[in-house]
């Protein structure tokens, strides 16, 4: 409850678009979005946020025009047209929030049904079209687990229908007993349920920090007790800090935590790269923004040359090669703007759908400025 | 809910029968002439009682259509009517407009900007389907125009409100699909042709010559619309009103301004129907929605056709102030009322069950102000085809002094025929003959009746004789031709009568005229003109063969011209029936009655007279024949005093005879040998 009413606090103050009405003070943040979306105010002074939310409505209809297959399937059109937990994860999430049913539920009956074939609540990781089976790696990606809870949990605020809230709860459980380990850093998330544990390898445990979706980690444990003792949340924002803000350099996609510092797990480039690149977003979007570690990272990642944004090679923190696509970009901005600075928001003043990835995170990133941070131009 | 059901069947009932001839009240013209609306009357005067609305029926009404009081509880109750309307209605509801200042009313138009949404029905207390989503009702055409401009802003914004309007409509998931390349111009134009069928045709054909093609969401939606008015249009035409409303009902979207025939159509349905309450909320829906003058005015008509008069009230609220003060729905207020009394003059044997009596005197006083005499005239027909013909003739005179048209004058000249007062009745016929043929025949009938009834010492007057002619000629009047036959061979100027005979018969044969043609003959001796005429026209007129060389034998008339009886004047010949000269077809109606007479079909007769008095009002001969009719049915007293009417006139042989058989049979007083049958009908 306590949380419940802190999150209204910060939804107050860092967005315009609360009604303010008593009995809505439990509303949570996606609670707000629903509303908002369901009761849109009325059109006549045309507020940036409207615009932008309105974008992202239009945005998603392109989007899911391309990337989602009939059958509701997300095709990574750039990765063998396969079909991964994550993009689902993504699709439904953001389904759910803008409050297309139809697509959402087309998106969890294929994802139930093609991806959830383990003998727990985990889906498999990837799915791919040539092969077969289709499913042939039974491992999960943690961070698309996580994202397919969050987007069941909003969905089942949106449409009340029971059995999502409860599909939720057993992907969590499975989450928090089968994904999580307990390291000096706390309770940490491998990246699968197999071969990132200090058992599986000798610089292990082995984890990705950009595997922390921190609002769908707030937002699962305000609703579910198991995740919110885990303080999973507390772990990866001390994780970033030790690495941006104590070692002053970026995280790199693949970090092993066996050692007395967290490193760059072997065999893994030493890179803040694709992988790493949400990191931002997910802080930028957390209900509890680090403005320390967001000013970091902004600065460490902050392009500066004409070629725009970088792979960063960690040890050396210089740029390995330019990243070009306005999903990328659009984080970018957001993280600057949470920081209050001025800027212009050229990556999120349209949508043009580039590669799945891309196309992905930009629409992500619209919908953090919605719920997150109206306020920027 | 039974009690209100039985009351709404008896609404229905009286409404039923008060609509029995009235033409598809939906599609009049609104600016119909009223005298279109007014048909001559059949029969001048019905016996039955005038039954007024009975305390039930207003108890029901007064449930259907509670008062109009801002603020009624009814579901269907008017709303408040519009800034700056004043109500005819309900002077009272007008307070808050003041006449003094026209103008700033005249500001004050009610709000009817921008798209409205469509009609919405009451399914009443019927299943309703609640999950049910049509589809049908939601326009994507902007979403997928912004779509196919890839303004995603706008794609956003267009489905927040649609979804807004709707929460259980989805976006199509083929927004963004790849256009296909298939023209359909070619559907359009079979669809604006209004051939939908071809159109679903065509549409089929392009899908398989192209299985990527899907016709547009305008396409189809606009062919829908077409169809389902198409089909209401189909169905109201056959009076089938359930069938009228189910389409309306899957097709609401159709109930708007830009569609006013279809909801008059749907209108009339539900009226036809007793759901009064919906096809109040319609018309209602129209006069707040719709800004057209001519509809709204039109649409007030046809709801004072359909709906009780607590409905046309409560409408006529809804009347809009005009610039020059005036509310839009002046006079209309009697619009239900005239409905009624154009009923009652096409149905005289249908009581006046709807005419309030009250709501007549209103309407009566109403129509002595106005300027065009329309209404004045149509209580004149109302009066004249109820037999007043006192009251008509003063209706008729004022709409004649306010302007009205020329029918009112022909209703004047009618009335003063029917009240006998002939002098002036041909007075005005004859002044105002260069405007209608109309009068000019009327006038000949008139003088030829005047003629019929002269003794055979009298003579025209000189100036009468000189206009009467001339008339004649102007107009070849057959008939007047031969009346001045029989006027000139009464007085022996044989050769005029001839020519006047060679006209009448070369304008139009007729028996008169040729039997005057071989009177002429033979009182001049002229066999072979005889001959001739025989030959010509002996297998038409039988009555030719009463004409011997030199001695025709006495032939009696089929009836009994007015002066029959006197006029024994030369045993050569006999002056054949001359029917009163009402024109053409009157005339023929008369030997049609006749000839039923003979027959002894004698209802068929009076019906023929009904016809013929209709036309030209009541006639000596067509009374006579009349009586005579009456009493074969064995209608006694009627018979007595269609005889007496007669006999009061103009005492004849024929009146006197009718008079005494009429009591002879009543008291069973006939002489057992007393029937020497010279006379047809007295047989």
């Amino acid at each position: 409850m306590k949380f419940a009413l802190l999150v209204f606090t910060i939804l107050v103050i860092s967005s315009g678009m609360a009604s303010g009405r008593k009995t809505e003070s439990q509303w949570s943040v996606e609670d707000r979005w629903i509303q908002y979306v369901a009761n849109p105010k009325p059109a006549q002074v045309e507020h940036p946020s409207e615009r932008k939310n309105d974008l992202t409505i239009g945005a998603w209809q392109l989007y899911r025009s391309i990337f989602m297959a009939d059958g509701g399937r997300i095709v990574d059109r750039e990765n063998g047209a396969i079909s991964h937990s994550e993009g689902q994860g993504y699709g439904m999430l953001i389904a759910a929030t803008l409050g297309d049913r139809e697509a959402f539920d087309r998106l969890w009956d294929w994802t139930e049904r093609e991806l959830l074939v383990r003998d727990d609540s985990l889906a498999a990781w990837k799915w791919d079209p040539s092969a077969d089976p289709h499913v042939s790696d039974m491992n999960n990606a943690t961070d698309g687990d996580l994202l397919i809870a969050w987007a069941l949990l909003r969905a089942y605020k949106k449409w009340n229908v029971r059995d999502y809230l409860r599909e939720a709860e057993a992907i969590v459980d499975d989450i928090v007993s089968k994904a999580t380990i307990v390291t000096p850093y706390g309770s940490v998330l491998l990246p699968g349920t197999k071969g990132f544990s200090g058992k599986d390898r000798p610089d292990g445990p082995v984890v990705n920090l950009s595997y922390w979706v921190f609002p769908a980690i707030e937002e699962l444990a305000a609703q579910m007790p198991v995740l919110a003792k885990s303080n999973l949340g507390e772990s990866g924002m001390r994780l970033l800090r030790d690495v941006i803000v104590s070692g002053k350099t970026l995280p790199s996609e693949w970090t092993a935590l066996g050692g007395d510092d967290p490193v760059s797990a072997d065999g893994f480039e030493p890179v803040f790269g694709y992988n790493a690149l949400r990191i931002p977003l997910y802080v930028a979007w957390s209900q509890k923004p680090d403005p320390q570690l967001l000013e970091a990272l902004a600065t460490a990642w902050s392009g500066g040359g004409e070629a725009g944004l970088d792979i960063i090679d960690v040890k050396t923190r210089t740029a390995v090669e330019p990243i070009r696509g306005r999903g990328y970009g659009a984080i970018h901005e957001l993280t600057l703007c949470s920081l209050g600075h001025h800027t212009n928001l050229t990556s999120t003043e349209t949508f043009e759908p580039s590669t799945y990835y891309s196309s992905t995170l930009q629409l992500l990133t619209l919908i953090a400025f919605s719920e997150r941070y109206s306020q920027c131009p | 809910m039974p009690m209100i059901r039985s009351r709404a069947l008896l609404i229905a009932t009286f409404l039923s029968t008060s609509f029995l001839v009235v033409t598809p009240v939906g599609f009049a013209q609104a600016t119909a002439d009223p005298f279109a609306k007014v048909p001559i009357p059949l029969v001048p005067q019905s016996s039955e009682t005038t039954v007024g609305l009975s305390d039930q029926a207003r108890t029901t009404l007064n449930e259907f259509y509670p008062a109009q009081t801002r603020g009624a509880s009814s579901s269907f109750a008017p709303s408040a009517q519009p800034v700056g309307a004043t109500s005819n209605a309900a002077p009272a509801e007008a307070s808050s407009s003041n006449p003094f200042v026209p103008v700033v009313q005249a500001v004050q138009t009610p709000q009817r900007s921008g798209p409205t949404k469509p009609f919405e029905m009451d399914l009443g207390t019927g299943p309703k389907d609640a999950t049910k989503f049509d589809t049908n009702i939601i326009d994507e055409t902007a979403l997928r125009y912004y779509a196919d401009q890839r303004n995603l802003e706008r794609v956003g914004a267009e489905i927040r409100r649609l979804k807004t309007l709707h929460p259980q409509w989805a976006p199509p998931s083929d927004l963004f699909a790849p256009r296909s390349t298939v023209d359909e111009q070619p559907v359009w134009d079979l669809f604006g042709a209004g051939q939908y069928l071809e159109a679903r045709q065509k549409i089929e054909n392009l899908q398989n010559a192209d299985p990527n093609y899907r016709p547009s969401t305008d396409l189809l939606a606009k062919l829908t619309e077409g169809e389902a008015r198409a089909a209401i249009q189909a169905n109201s035409d056959r009076s089938n009103w359930s069938g009228t409303i189910a389409v309306a009902r899957d097709h609401s979207n159709l109930l708007v301004c830009e569609h006013m025939d279809t909801l008059w159509r749907v209108g009339e349905a539900f009226a036809r129907t007793d759901d009064y309450a919906n096809a109040f909320d319609l018309y209602r829906y129209i006069l707040v929605n719709c800004e057209d003058r001519g509809e709204r005015r039109a649409t007030l008509e046809k709801a004072s056709a359909l709906l009780p008069q607590k409905g046309v009230d409560a409408l006529l609220a809804l009347g809009d102030t005009q610039p020059d003060g005036m509310n839009e729905f002046d006079g209309l207020q009697f619009a239900k009322v005239r409905s009624a009394i154009a009923e009652a003059i096409s149905n005289p044997i249908i009581p006046d069950l709807k005419i309030d009596p009250a709501e007549l005197n209103r309407f009566q006083e109403f129509a002595k102000g106005q300027p065009d005499g329309d209404d004045a005239a149509i209580i004149g027909w109302y009066n004249y085809s109820r037999g007043e013909y006192q009251a008509a003739s003063e209706w008729f005179e004022e709409a004649f002094q306010a302007g009205a048209d020329d029918k009112a004058i022909e209703g004047y000249i009618l009335s003063l025929r029917n009240l006998d007062d002939l002098d002036n009745a041909e007075m005005i016929a004859l002044r105002y003959r260069d405007r209608s043929p109309e009068f000019g025949k009327i006038y000949i009938e008139i003088v030829a009746d005047r003629i019929n009834g002269l003794e055979d010492d009298e003579t025209l007057d000189r100036g009468d004789l000189d206009s009467f002619t001339k008339v004649v000629d102007d107009s070849k009047s057959a008939l007047g031709a031969q009346t001045l036959g029989w006027y000139f061979i009464a007085r022996d100027e044989i050769t005029d009568a001839g020519e006047w005979f060679k006209k009448s018969v070369s304008w139009e044969p007729s028996e008169e005229g040729v039997v005057g043609l071989a009177v002429v003959a033979s009182r001049e001796k002229d066999n072979s003109a005889l001959s001739a005429i025989k030959t010509e026209y002996g297998d038409r007129y039988a009555a030719l063969s009463d004409f011997k060389e030199y001695r025709p034998v006495v032939h009696q008339a089929a009836v009994r011209s007015t002066r029959s009886d006197k006029k024994r004047l030369n045993v050569t010949e006999s002056k054949p029936v001359r029917v009163r000269s009402t024109g053409g077809g009157a005339d023929k109606l008369m030997v049609d009655a006749k000839s039923q007479f003979d027959a002894g079909n004698y209802q068929a007769a009076l019906n023929a007279l009904d016809k013929r008095e209709a036309r030209g009002g009541k006639t000596y001969g067509g009374e006579i024949l009349r009586g005579w009719a009456n009493f074969k049915l064995n209608r006694l007293s009627e018979a007595e005093r269609i005889f007496r009417a007669q006999d009061s006139q103009r005492s004849t042989k024929d009146t006197r005879f009718g008079i005494g058989a009429v009591q002879n049979t009543k008291y069973n007083m006939w002489p057992d040998q007393t029937n020497d049958c010279k006379v047809r009908w007295k047989c």
